[in-house]
C-alpha cells in the first residue's frame, strides 16, 4: 500500500538532489557531479510516471485498500472511467501535473544539456517546482491507506465497493480536457524558469539570458498556448453539454481564473515577439513570461481553495495551503522579482532608447497598444475575481460578481482590441492616411451600429436606471456594433495576407502568415459568434403527458413545440439501472476470501456468497455450509423452509463474521451470523445487497424542424443514488450549419417535459476555435525564425547541437 | 515613465470596480399574534421580469421574528414563502422592499345548506391571492376556523361539499370571522343546462390527423351554461360516432375520465350556478370520415380542420365553408339534437408537422442570412475599395 508513496518519496529525493546540485553548480560556477543530474532528472520523471501508472493500475483493478481509489471509483464504472478517475480529485491531478512537469524538464535537459551555466539555473528552477509537487504529494498522498477513512475498522479491512466518481465526470470529455489542461500547465513551467533565471542573472549583473533563449521561450510559450487554448475549448464544449453550467461560457470563477492566464499568455506572445534586448520590451517581455505560471497557480488555487463557489470544484480541499505557498513562491519569483527589478534597478533611459519620434502612430506604439488592450481585457477578469475577496476583507459585505459585470466591461475593450488589431494589420501594408481613414470609417460604423437595435433582443443587457452610467451605456448598446470591427479585422487581415503571402519565396514564411491570418480572423469570428449565440438563443417547451404510452405506439403523435418550428415525437421510453445485472462477485466475498482474510475481519460485517453444500436446521437457527469449506452462514430464527434454500443452491448473505462460533460443529471454522431478511439466493439477492447505483430514464426522441426530421436520439436523466441522489441530464444536441438544436428532457413517471433550444452560430464557433488551433500549429511549425520545421533537419543531422536553436 | 504606468494601473482598477454587482442583504420580519414563528422555514424565490426563477430558491429559518436573504442579480421581485404550523403564507416583494409577515387574523365560519342546516363533511382549500395554496382543512359539522392568516388580504376558499365545489372569497380585515356560507345543494337536472358561450360557437369540433396520419383525431367541445340557482353536479354527454375511440375528456381545464356507451361519451361535470363551462371530449377515428348526430339543439355548430385544407374536406349538406382565416365549416342554420352531420377527408396529405414558420418567436429569430451577407459584403467592398480607390 505504501508502495506508491515510496515511489513519490524516492522521486522527491532524486528531484531534491538534482535541484540542489543544479543550483549549487550554478552559484559556484562548478561542474561537480553534474553528470549525475540528467539521470537524476530522468529518474524523477520515471518515478513520478511510475507512481501515476501504479495509481492507474489500482484504479483499474479497483484496489480499495487505497482510500483515494475508494473515493473516486466504484465497481460499476467501466475501465475507461476508472482510468479517468485517477485525476478526478486533488491528489491524483497534482500527481499528473507533477509527472508531466518532470517529463517536460527531462525532455528539456536531454535536448539542451547542461553545458552552459545558465541552463543549470533554468533546470534548477524547473526541478524545484517538480520537487515541490513531490513534497506536496508525500505530505498528502494519493496512496493513503483505506484505514485513514475507516479508523474504527481493523487494519486490513478493504471495502468491497468504492463510493464512486462524481457523475458529471462520467463523460468522454473527461479523457481529454483535464490532461490537456495539465499538459499546458507543465509546459508553462519552462518559460517561467527561463524568465526567472533571466531576472536572477540580470540582477546578479550577468546580463540575463533572454537574448540567447528567445527561440526557446517562444516555442515553449506557443506550444503552451496551443494546449491551453485546446483545454479551454474542450472545457467549453463540455460545459455546453452539461446542464447547470450555463452553456459554453458562464463566467464561473474557474472559467475566469483560467481566462486570465490565457489572455495574459496571448499578450505575452505579442510582447515576446517584440522583444529586443535593449528595447521597451527588454523587461516587460521576460516579466510577462514569468508571470504566466503564477497566474496558472492562482487559477488552480481558486479551483481548489473553496474560496469561490465554483461549480467546478471537483478537487477542492486538502492541498489548499500547499498551493497557496506555491502561489506565493511563484508570484515572488515571477511577478515580484521582475517588478522589483523594474522599479529599482532598470536604468530609466533603457526603456526610452528607441529614437524619440514625433509621430504617435508607429509600429512600436501600436504593439504597445495591442499588449495593453489584451492585458486590460485580462485585468477585467483579475479584478472581477479579486474584488469580492478584497471587499469581504475590507467591509465584510459579500459581493457577488456576476456574468453581467464581465460581459459589459469586456465588451467595449473587445471592440477596442478588434479595432487596434484591424488598424495594425492595415497600417502594416498601407500608408498612414489610408489606414487612418478606414479606421475612422469603421469606428464610426461601430458607434452607429451600437445605436441600431432592431429589437429588444439585440441590446446587450437589461440594465436599469440605478446602474452606473457606463454600465447603462454599454448595456443599452446594440450587439450589431460587434460586426463592423470584426469585419474590419477580417478585411485588413485578409488584405495583409494577400500582400505578404503570394509570391513570397519563403515557403515557411507563407505558411506562418497563413497561421497568423487564421488566428486573428478566428478570434474576430469567435467574438461575433459568442455574442450572438448568447443573445439569440430561442427556447420553447412542451409537456408530453403519456410519453411512456406513446413510445409503444408505432408512429405515435408528433407534437408541435409551441412558438417554434420544431416538432417532436417520442419513439422510445425506457427506465434502466446500473449496474445492469449486479454481479454477486462484485458485491460479496467468496467463502475462500472470507477464510483467507481470517482474524482481521473477525466481528466485522461482511457480505458472502457460495454454494450451499450442507444445511443443518436447528431450533433457533439454520446453518448453511458454503462450498464445502469451513465457512458457514448462520441464519438466526429461521427454518430451512422459511429460507427456501436447499443444498446445491447459490446463496448470498450479509452478516457478522464470527470465528470459532460453533465449537459443536467441528467442520466450521467460522460463521457469518445473519438473519433471514439478509439472506437469499444469488438470483435474487436480499435488499441489503442491492447495489443499484444509477437509476436512469431516457426517452428516444425524433425531432422535426419545419416538417423535416433533423435528429433522432436520446435525452433523459440519471440519478446517482449514492451521490445524494444527484441528477445528471443527458441532452440531445443536433449540430446544424446555422444553428444547433438542443433538447433537454425531464422525465417523471411517464411525463416528459421537453425544452427545445435553438442556438445560432455554434458551428461557425466550432470552426473558429479549430482555426485558432490549426493557425497556432502552423506558426509553431513554420515560423522562419523559431519554428520547429527549421529545427528538424538540424536535430536529425547533429544530435547534440548548440543552445540557441534547440531546447 | 514608471509613474505614468503605475498611475495608469491604479486608475484603471478604480474605474472598473464592479460596484453594480453588489449583492445586498434584505431582511424581513414575521409577527405571529400570540405565538412565534422562530425556527420555521422561509423559502425565497428570486424572479426575473418574466416571473421566471433566477438561480435557485433559497431557504432560511426565522430567528427572533426575522429572517434575511441575499438579493440576486437579475431578479426584480422575490416570492417569499413562510411555513407556519401547517399553513403557508406568501409575500411578493419588489427588489429592495422588505417582506413582512403579520399573522394575526382568522377566517372562520359555518357552512350551511339553503335551509340553514349545517353541512357535514366538507373540505376547504384556502388559496392566497398570489395563487398557491395556504392550507386545507376538513370539517365534519360545518364549522371551521383557519388561522392565523395575514390581514387585509383576499383569500379564496374552495369548498368541496355535496359532490360539488363552491368558491368563495373572503377579505381578512373586513369580517372574515364568523361568516355563514350558504351552499345550496346541487342539482342533477340536465334541463338546467343550455348551450351558451364558447369560442367561436357553442358547439365546436376540431378535426385533425392522428399521429400516423391514417385516421382522424377529434376534439369536440360544447359550452354549457347552468341556468339554475344552484350548482349542477351530474353527467353531461356528447354524441360521438359509433366507431370512435374516446381518449379522454376535459371539463374547463381539468382532465376527467369519460365513460363511453354506444355513441355517447359521458363526462361527470360540475358547474356553478349561472356559470358556463366547456366540456371537451377527445376521440380518435380509424378512418378519415365520420358521421354522427349533433347531440344538442344548437344555434350554430362549427368544425375546424387542422392540417387539412378545404379542398380535401367533404361535409354533409347542413354544413358550409365558413369565411374564416383557417379551414372551417359551420352549420347552415340551427340544428336539432338528432340531426346527422358527416365529414370526410379525401386525398391524403403528409401531415407530420405543418411547416408554418410563423410559429417561432419572432423577436429572437437571428437574421443569419442578412447578417452574414452584410458581413461578407463589408469585407468584399472594403477589399475592392482598397484596390481601386
Ligand atoms: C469553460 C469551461 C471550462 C473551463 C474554462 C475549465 C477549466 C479548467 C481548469 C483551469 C482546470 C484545471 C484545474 C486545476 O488547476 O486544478 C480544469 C480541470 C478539470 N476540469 Fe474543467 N473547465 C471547464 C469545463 C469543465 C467541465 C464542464 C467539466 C465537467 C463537468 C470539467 C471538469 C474538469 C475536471 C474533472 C478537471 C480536473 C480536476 C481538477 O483538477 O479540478 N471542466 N478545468
Ligand atoms: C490587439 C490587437 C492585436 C494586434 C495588433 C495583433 C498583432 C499581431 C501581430 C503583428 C502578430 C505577428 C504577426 C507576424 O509575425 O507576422 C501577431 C501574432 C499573434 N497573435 Fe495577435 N494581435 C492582436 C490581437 C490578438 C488576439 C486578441 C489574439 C488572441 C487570439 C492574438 C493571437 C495571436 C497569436 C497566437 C499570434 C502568434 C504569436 C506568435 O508569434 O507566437 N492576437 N499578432
Amino acid at each position: 500500500m505504501m508502495g506508491g508513496t515510496l515511489l513519490i518519496g524516492a522521486a522527491l529525493l532524486s528531484g531534491l538532489t538534482a535541484t540542489v546540485l543544479l543550483i549549487t553548480n550554478y552559484l559556484r560556477r562548478e561542474k561537480r557531479y553534474l553528470n549525475a543530474v540528467t539521470p537524476l532528472i530522468g529518474v524523477t520523471a520515471g518515478l513520478l510516471s511510475l507512481a501515476l501508472a501504479y495509481l492507474t493500475y489500482q484504479f483499474v483493478t479497483t484496489d480499495y485498500a487505497n482510500a483515494y481509489v475508494w473515493n473516486n471509483t466504484a465497481n460499476y464504472i467501466s475501465i475507461f472511467y476508472r482510468i479517468t478517475g485517477v485525476y478526478a480529485a486533488n491528489q491524483g491531478s497534482i500527481l499528473l501535473w507533477a509527472a508531466l512537469t518532470a517529463i517536460v524538464a527531462f525532455w528539456a535537459v536531454v535536448v539542451r544539456g547542461l553545458e552552459h551555466r545558465e541552463t543549470r539555473l533554468v533546470q534548477g528552477i524547473t526541478m524545484g517546482v517538480v520537487t515541490y509537487f513531490a513534497a506536496m504529494l508525500v505530505l498528502d498522498s494519493p496512496f493513503k491507506p483505506i484505514s485513514a477513512e475507516f479508523p474504527e475498522m481493523d487494519p486490513g479491512f478493504v471495502p468491497i465497493d468504492g463510493t464512486g466518481l462524481n457523475p458529471l465526470l462520467i463523460d468522454p470529455y473527461m479523457a481529454i480536457h483535464p490532461p490537456i489542461m495539465f499538459v499546458a500547465y507543465a509546459l508553462l513551467t519552462m518559460p517561467f524558469a527561463i524568465a526567472v533565471a533571466h531576472f536572477i542573472s540580470t540582477v546578479r549583473g550577468e546580463g540575463g539570458l533572454f537574448d540567447e533563449w528567445i527561440g526557446s521561450v517562444t516555442r515553449w510559450l506557443r506550444i503552451a498556448w496551443l494546449f491551453l487554448t485546446a483545454a479551454i475549448v474542450l472545457g467549453s464544449l463540455w460545459s455546453y453539454r452539461v446542464l447547470g453550467w450555463g452553456g459554453i461560457w458562464a463566467w464561473d470563477p474557474v472559467e475566469v481564473a483560467v481566462l486570465i492566464p490565457w489572455l495574459f499568455l496571448t499578450a505575452t506572445l505579442h510582447a515576446v515577439m517584440n522583444y529586443r534586448s535593449r528595447s521597451t520590451y527588454a523587461t516587460l517581455a521576460p516579466a510577462m513570461t514569468g508571470a504566466t505560471l503564477a497566474l496558472i497557480v492562482y487559477a488552480t488555487a481558486i479551483v481548489r481553495s473553496g474560496v469561490f463557489r465554483s461549480v467546478h470544484s471537483f478537487a477542492d480541499g486538502g492541498i489548499g495551503a500547499a498551493l497557496l505557498v506555491l502561489l506565493t513562491i511563484t508570484s515572488i519569483l515571477g511577478i515580484g522579482l521582475p517588478l522589483g527589478y523594474w522599479l529599482l534597478r532598470e536604468p530609466e533611459s533603457a526603456s526610452e532608447t528607441s529614437s524619440p519620434s514625433r509621430r504617435w502612430i508607429t509600429h512600436v506604439n501600436l504593439k504597445h497598444l495591442a499588449v495593453l488592450s489584451i492585458g486590460l481585457l485580462g485585468f477585467i477578469s483579475v479584478w472581477g475575481l479579486t474584488f469580492p475577496v478584497l471587499n469581504t476583507y475590507a467591509t465584510g459585505v459579500e459581493v457577488a460578481v456576476g456574468g453581467q459585470y464581465y460581459n459589459l466591461w469586456s465588451y467595449p475593450i473587445v471592440l477596442g482590441v478588434l479595432l487596434v488589431l484591424g488598424f495594425y494589420m492595415d497600417y502594416d501594408v498601407e500608408g498612414r492616411r489610408r489606414a487612418l481613414l478606414s479606421l475612422g470609417i469603421f469606428s464610426l460604423l461601430t458607434v452607429l451600429a451600437a445605436l441600431v437595435a432592431p429589437s429588444e433582443t439585440w441590446t446587450l443587457s437589461n440594465v436599469d436606471s440605478s446602474d452606473a452610467l457606463l454600465y447603462r451605456l454599454v448595456g443599452n448598446a446594440s450587439a450589431l456594433s460587434i460586426l463592423p470591427p470584426a469585419a474590419y479585422v477580417c478585411l485588413t487581415v485578409i488584405k495583409r495576407t494577400l500582400e505578404f503571402v503570394p509570391g513570397n519565396p519563403n515557403r515557411n514564411f507563407q505558411l506562418k502568415q497563413v497561421g497568423i491570418t487564421m488566428i486573428h480572423i478566428a478570434f474576430a469570428l469567435l467574438v461575433v459568434t459568442v455574442t450572438f449565440s448568447y443573445l439569440f438563443t430561442a427556447q420553447s417547451s412542451l409537456v408530453v403527458a403519456d410519453a411512456d404510452r406513446e413510445a409503444t405506439i408505432e408512429g405515435s403523435a408528433v407534437h408541435e413545440v409551441p412558438e417554434s418550428n420544431y416538432a417532436v415525437q417520442v419513439a422510445d421510453y425506457r427506465s434502466y439501472q446500473r449496474p445492469e445485472e449486479p454481479n454477486v462477485e462484485n458485491m460479496a466475498l467468496s467463502s475462500e476470501q472470507i477464510a483467507s482474510r481470517g482474524q482481521e475481519i473477525h466481528e466485522t460485517r461482511q457480505p458472502v456468497y457460495g454454494t450451499a453444500t450442507q444445511i443443518n436446521a436447528g431450533p433457533d437457527a439454520t446453518v448453511i455450509q458454503l462450498d464445502n469449506s469451513g465457512v458457514w452462514l448462520g441464519v438466526m430464527n429461521a427454518s430451512q423452509t422459511e429460507l427456501g434454500i436447499s443444498e446445491g443452491d447459490q446463496v448470498v448473505g450479509v452478516g457478522t463474521v464470527m470465528w470459532d462460533f460453533l465449537p459443536e460443529l467441528p467442520q466450521s471454522d467460522g460463521v457469518v451470523v445473519t438473519e433471514a431478511a439478509n439472506v437469499g439466493p444469488v438470483s435474487n439477492p436480499p435488499a441489503a445487497l442491492d447495489q443499484t447505483r444509477v437509476e436512469g430514464t431516457a426517452v428516444g426522441l425524433t425531432v422535426y424542424q419545419n416538417g423535416e426530421q433533423i435528429a433522432r436520439g436520446n435525452a433523459g436523466q440519471e440519478q446517482y443514488l449514492q451521490q445524494g441522489g444527484m441528477e445528471v441530464r443527458d441532452v440531445l444536441v443536433d449540430r446544424g450549419l446555422t444553428h444547433d438544436t438542443y433538447v433537454i428532457a425531464a422525465v417523471d413517471d411517464g411525463t416528459v417535459s421537453l425544452t427545445v433550444k435553438q442556438i445560432p452560430l455554434m458551428t461557425v464557433m466550432r470552426f473558429s476555435v479549430a482555426a485558432l488551433l490549426v493557425g497556432m500549429l502552423f506558426v509553431i511549425v513554420f515560423d522562419p525564425a523559431h519554428g520547429l520545421a527549421r529545427l528538424w533537419p538540424r536535430v536529425t543531422r547533429q544530435q547534440n547541437v548548440t543552445e540557441t536553436t534547440s531546447d | 515613465m514608471k509613474k505614468t504606468v503605475l498611475g495608469f494601473v491604479v486608475l484603471v482598477s478604480l474605474l472598473i470596480v464592479p460596484a453594480t454587482a453588489t449583492a445586498a442583504s434584505v431582511s424581513g420580519t414575521v409577527t405571529v399574534d400570540g405565538g412565534s414563528a422562530d425556527g420555521e422555514t422561509v423559502t425565497i424565490a428570486p424572479l426575473d421580469p418574466s416571473n421566471e426563477l433566477v438561480g435557485n430558491e433559497t431557504e432560511t429559518t426565522v430567528e427572533n421574528g426575522s429572517f434575511s436573504y441575499e438579493t440576486v442579480e437579475g431578479a426584480i421581485t422575490y416570492f417569499v414563502e413562510l411555513e407556519h404550523e401547517g399553513t403557508t403564507h406568501y409575500a411578493l416583494v419588489d427588489d429592495g422592499e422588505q417582506p413582512d409577515f403579520v399573522l394575526n387574523d382568522t377566517i372562520s365560519g359555518e357552512l350551511v345548506d339553503e335551509n340553514g342546516t349545517p353541512i357535514s363533511n366538507a373540505t376547504i382549500t384556502v388559496t392566497s391571492q398570489h395563487g398557491p395554496e395556504v392550507t386545507q382543512t376538513n370539517t365534519t359539522d360545518g364549522s371551521f376556523t383557519i388561522g392565523p392568516v395575514q390581514p387585509d388580504r383576499v383569500y379564496t376558499l374552495d369548498i368541496e361539499a355535496n359532490g360539488a365545489t363552491y368558491e368563495r372569497a373572503v377579505s381578512t380585515g373586513d369580517d372574515a370571522a364568523n361568516t355563514t356560507f350558504e351552499l345550496s345543494t346541487p342539482t342533477t337536472d340536465r334541463d338546467a343546462l343550455t348551450l351558451s358561450g364558447g369560442q367561436p360557437v357553442n358547439h365546436l369540433l376540431n378535426v385533425g390527423p392522428t399521429q400516423n396520419g391514417t385516421g382522424l383525431f377529434v376534439v369536440e367541445t360544447v359550452s354549457v351554461e347552468n341556468g339554475a340557482d344552484r350548482p349542477f353536479a351530474g353527467d353531461v354527454s356528447v354524441a360521438v360516432p359509433s366507431d370512435a375511440e374516446v381518449v379522454t375528456g376535459m371539463v374547463g381545464d381539468e382532465r376527467t375520465s369519460v365513460s363511453q356507451t354506444n355513441g355517447t361519451a359521458t363526462v361527470e361535470t360540475m358547474i356553478g350556478p349561472q356559470e358556463t363551462t366547456t366540456v371537451n371530449v377527445y376521440y380518435r377515428l380509424e378512418d378519415r370520415a365520420f358521421e354522427k348526430p349533433v347531440g344538442y339543439d344548437v344555434e350554430q355548430l362549427a368544425i375546424r380542420f387542422a392540417d387539412y385544407d378545404m379542398s380535401q374536406v367533404e361535409v354533409s349538406d347542413n354544413l358550409v365553408e365558413a369565411d374564416a382565416p383557417m379551414p372551417m365549416v359551420t352549420s347552415t342554420g340551427p340544428l336539432e339534437a338528432d340531426d346527422q352531420i358527416s365529414v370526410s377527408i379525401t386525398e391524403s396529405n403528409q401531415s407530420v408537422a405543418s411547416d408554418q414558420t410563423d410559429g417561432s418567436s419572432g423577436a429572437s429569430e437571428f437574421p443569419l442570412g442578412l447578417v452574414s451577407a452584410g458581413f461578407v459584403a463589408v469585407i468584399a467592398i472594403g477589399l475592392a475599395a482598397y484596390r481601386y480607390v
